[in-house]
């Protein structure tokens, strides 16, 4: 529907005779809209221009089973009896490929502006409305929405047809999005076999059916259009029992079901691919031959791919297909309605149709969580933390790149520099403790990396040199400019340990997110009750920030205590792991407030080692690393259970991940 | 060996294992000795037989691993922390125990503690508990350490 139209048009219903539905075509054509709708290629139905009726799937109809797809012609007349396409419209509302990025004229990364066509969709289904409407709400929501989807529906109008069909693998009733259309649409159409009833359901839909002079539909019309559609919703029944479904599937992380599938399973990704809701995305980097310019591509990703969970430094969140497949089925029907307020799948059977070794989602969905075994016994743990706040922290254009200078480079280890950046940027300047940048060099991935120090004209940056992306950037030298996007993220709820006890964890480079932290406690000291630090790392040589942490030592109003996993000769200090250095310490943690970073078994342990010492799991609050390709909550690669770790992270509270924090492969 | 307590030994069994009841810490203090190794004293071998359990009182202590011609630190203990656990078990120590600093400690010799706790429940429950936190605590903290080795992680 196009996004320009008012409220909904009460009209009666048009009748548009077989013959004249070019004149439909041309009016749109007329309106300056390129027209997308269904033409037979390759054996399948898919969605591409078309120019007149005759490239229309004319007498086509389907033969759909779990991995089955067969077009048979009829010889009939009507246009739209074919089914769902293979392809959906999410190819035009969400492209495959979508430019992100250019290099601009001083080497510097810049953004690219959407250039969006005015268009008609033409034979939209009750099922794809509905996809088209989660579309806009996942792509809607977060701090700031994705502009090139937004302009896109903006320029689309949409002309539905109610199915006169069902083919074997539909089950948009179990769903609820289907068969009948109801909203969604600028225009919905009926096929009959003479013709066309038709309702203009906006007011840019009125305007092109008023064009058309159409004669008003008999009530025989009317009775046979409702006629079809009841009998299509008959045909289907209610495969998929969807009352309690996402609660049931909660309940069931460990069902042996997930590594059954796993076995069929070829994690190939044709599911996502024709899923009109599957919205994930990557960033591809282009360069040109000396890597001194290059762009970036938003590309189609999917759940389903073996490096879509995997971060900086080869750690991957779901390394296994059934981790990936647990994925894709909880979030479609689970965890998407504490997201989006909705299930995310609409019933359209496509991926049935398209699994190339025929897995049923609905078949699976009954054998992992029939209707009768009991939903999880705590729901998600989305009650925000005392004090943390709820909703992401807006941000200033986030889609916007900025420069900034370097103007020093601090070597801190062997692999790791800390680069302070100047910027007069207000968003930039106004950055919190605990959110993070997307930094951007030309020709390279763009990371996410976390701000380690709040300065008044700019900003520090701590960074590991784990690939070529994070090479790029240790390798910066005084005068040299970035491309910086953000700041992004939640940050760490500070003011909330106000009038209590202070405990900083921190293992590895997850020092350097609590860095700010730190700052902020030291200068407000007064605020604060006991500050404790405990600080560990790999070895002494990997010790970040050194002389600062000898300077801690020397206060008399900050405890902090370092431990490395392993020693060597000249190390006098302790040998052993994090949490070591404060499970049989006498402190009572009832008031405290633990900020915490580190690998997520580091976190895991220090929560269950903190919540002992009796700090409460809403005052346990750690910074999360997921592979964070957009930053704004729109390309689904760091999705935990109901949170999206970019726009509702990555500070949580302990309570707030519940088990969502120590489930293998989420 | 005197079947009378040292009052200093005594002093230390009631601080440092509060859990036990008074009369099996009567027992205990009968059988627990003190000794303050200076640094570098090898208080244990690694393969050689053990004839100690051990809590820390004063100082640290390393839990050490021979790799090849070195002995590699993989803990440190601190006051409060057990070690010698083998004592109870085969009687074969698993690591070397080293003094990093000068330290002292308390402890029961193996055959005397197993005799008192299989003669009074109480201590078994006491000390086995105690033994079980710290076997656990090492072993959480060897399975850390495992990952760490086998996925490296943290943000860049």
């Amino acid at each position: 529907m196009s996004a320009v139209a008012l409220a909904p048009i009460a009209t009666n219903r048009a009748f548009l005779p077989r013959e004249k539905l070019d004149v439909l075509l041309d009016a749109l054509r007329d309106d300056d809209r390129t027209i997308i709708g269904p033409i037979v290629r390759d054996g399948a139905v898919v969605y591409d221009e078309i120019r007149d009726t005759t490239d229309l799937p004319i007498g086509w109809r389907t033969d759909t089973a779990p991995g089955t797809y067969r077009l048979e012609q009829t010889g009939g007349t009507r246009a739209f009896d074919y089914g769902t396409a293979l392809s959906t419209w999410k190819r035009y509302s969400h492209p495959p490929r979508v430019p992100l990025t250019t290099t601009d004229g001083d080497g510097l990364v810049a953004s690219v502006d959407p250039e969006v066509p005015r268009v008609a969709f033409i034979g939209v289904r009750a099922c794809e409305l509905a996809a088209l409407g989660i579309q806009q709400r996942v792509l809607g929501a977060g701090p700031a929405g994705d502009a090139d989807h937004a302009a896109r529906r903006e320029a689309a109008l949409v002309v539905a047809v109610e199915c006169a069909v069902a083919t074997s693998t539909c089950f948009c009733t179990s769903m609820g999005t289907g068969p009948e259309i109801d909203d969604g649409a600028d225009i919905v159409l009926a096929e009959l076999e003479e013709g066309f009833t038709v309702r203009a359901m906006t007011s840019a839909g009125e305007r092109i059916v008023e064009g058309l002079s159409l004669a008003t539909a008999t009530q025989g019309h009317l009775e046979s259009a409702a006629e079809q559609v009841a009998t299509v919703r008959a045909s289907i029944g209610y495969p998929v029992a969807t009352g309690g479904l996402a609660e049931r599937l909660r309940a069931v992380p460990d069902h042996p079901r997930w590594a059954e599938i796993a076995e069929r399973c070829l994690a190939c990704t044709n599911c996502t691919l024709v899923c009109p809701t599957c919205f994930c995305t990557s960033v591809a980097p282009t360069s040109d031959l000396d890597g001194t310019t290059g762009s970036t591509e938003r590309v189609w990703d999917s759940c389903f791919t073996v490096g879509f969970g995997r971060v900086a430094g080869d750690a991957n969140f779901r390394p296994y297909v059934a981790d990936r497949y647990r994925q894709w089925l909880t979030h479609k029907f689970s965890s998407w309605w504490d997201q989006f307020g909705s299930s995310g799948c609409v019933g359209c059977g496509r991926c049935i149709t398209w699994c190339p070794v025929g897995i049923d989602v609905r078949e699976e969905l009954l054998a992992i969580a029939p209707p009768d075994s009991p939903p999880a016994p705590i729901p998600w743990p989305l009650a925000p933390a005392r004090g943390h706040a709820p909703a992401p922290v807006p941000v200033v254009e986030p889609a916007r790149y900025v420069p900034v200078e370097v103007t020093a480079v601090g070597r801190e280890t062997n692999d790791t520099v800390t680069l302070s950046l100047a910027t007069d940027e207000p968003a930039l300047l106004a950055s919190r403790p605990g959110q993070f940048v997307m930094v951007a060099r030309p020709a390279q991935a763009i990371p996410p990396i976390s701000i380690s120090r709040l300065r008044p004209d700019g900003l520090e940056l701590t960074i590991r040199d784990v690939g070529p992306a994070t090479a790029a950037l240790t390798s910066r030298k005084p005068g040299d400019r970035l491309s910086l996007r953000g700041p992004l993220g939640r940050a760490w709820p500070i003011a909330s340990a106000h009038g209590g006890d202070v405990v900083i964890v921190a293992g590895g480079i997850g020092v350097a997110p609590l860095r700010p932290v730190i700052d902020e406690v030291l200068r407000e000291r007064h605020r604060f009750g006991a500050v404790r630090m405990y600080i560990g790392a790999r070895t002494p040589r990997d010790r970040l920030f050194v002389e600062e942490m000898a300077a801690l030592r020397g206060r008399t109003d900050v405890e902090i205590e370092e431990i490395v996993d392993r020693g060597g000769p000249d190390w006098l200090g302790r040998v052993g792991v994090v949490t070591q250095l404060f499970e049989r310490a006498s402190w009572n943690g009832s008031h405290t407030t633990a900020f915490v970073c580190g690998p997520d078994r580091m976190m895991q342990a220090t929560a269950r080692t903190l919540a002992a010492r009796g700090v409460d799991p809403s005052r346990t609050l750690v910074t999360l690393e997921r592979n964070m390709a957009c930053g704004v909550g729109v390309c689904g690669h760091c999705q935990l259970g109901p949170y999206f770790v970019c726009r509702d992270g990555p500070v949580f509270s302990a309570a707030e991940l519940g088990d969502t924090f120590t489930v293998d492969g989420r | 060996m005197s079947d009378r307590s040292d009052p200093a030994v005594a002093g230390l069994v009631e601080r440092m294992l509060p859990g036990v009841p008074m009369t099996a810490r009567g027992t205990l203090a009968v059988i627990g000795r003190i000794e303050c190794p200076p640094a570098g004293t090898y208080v244990m071998r690694e393969g050689r037989p053990t004839r100690d359990v051990g809590l820390i009182v004063d100082g640290r202590l390393a839990v050490c691993d021979r790799m090849g011609t070195e002995d590699v630190t993989l803990m440190t203990l601190e006051p409060g922390d057990v070690f010698g656990w083998s004592a109870v078990l085969d009687g074969i120590s698993t690591a070397s125990i080293v003094a990093l600093d000068d330290a002292r400690v308390l402890l029961f010799e193996r055959f005397r503690l197993l005799s008192a706790i299989e003669t009074d429940e109480r201590i078994a429950v006491a000390l086995y508990r105690r033994l079980l936190e710290a076997v656990a605590s090492r072993l959480d903290a060897t399975r850390l350490l495992t990952r760490d080795v086998y996925a490296a992680g943290g943000r860049a």
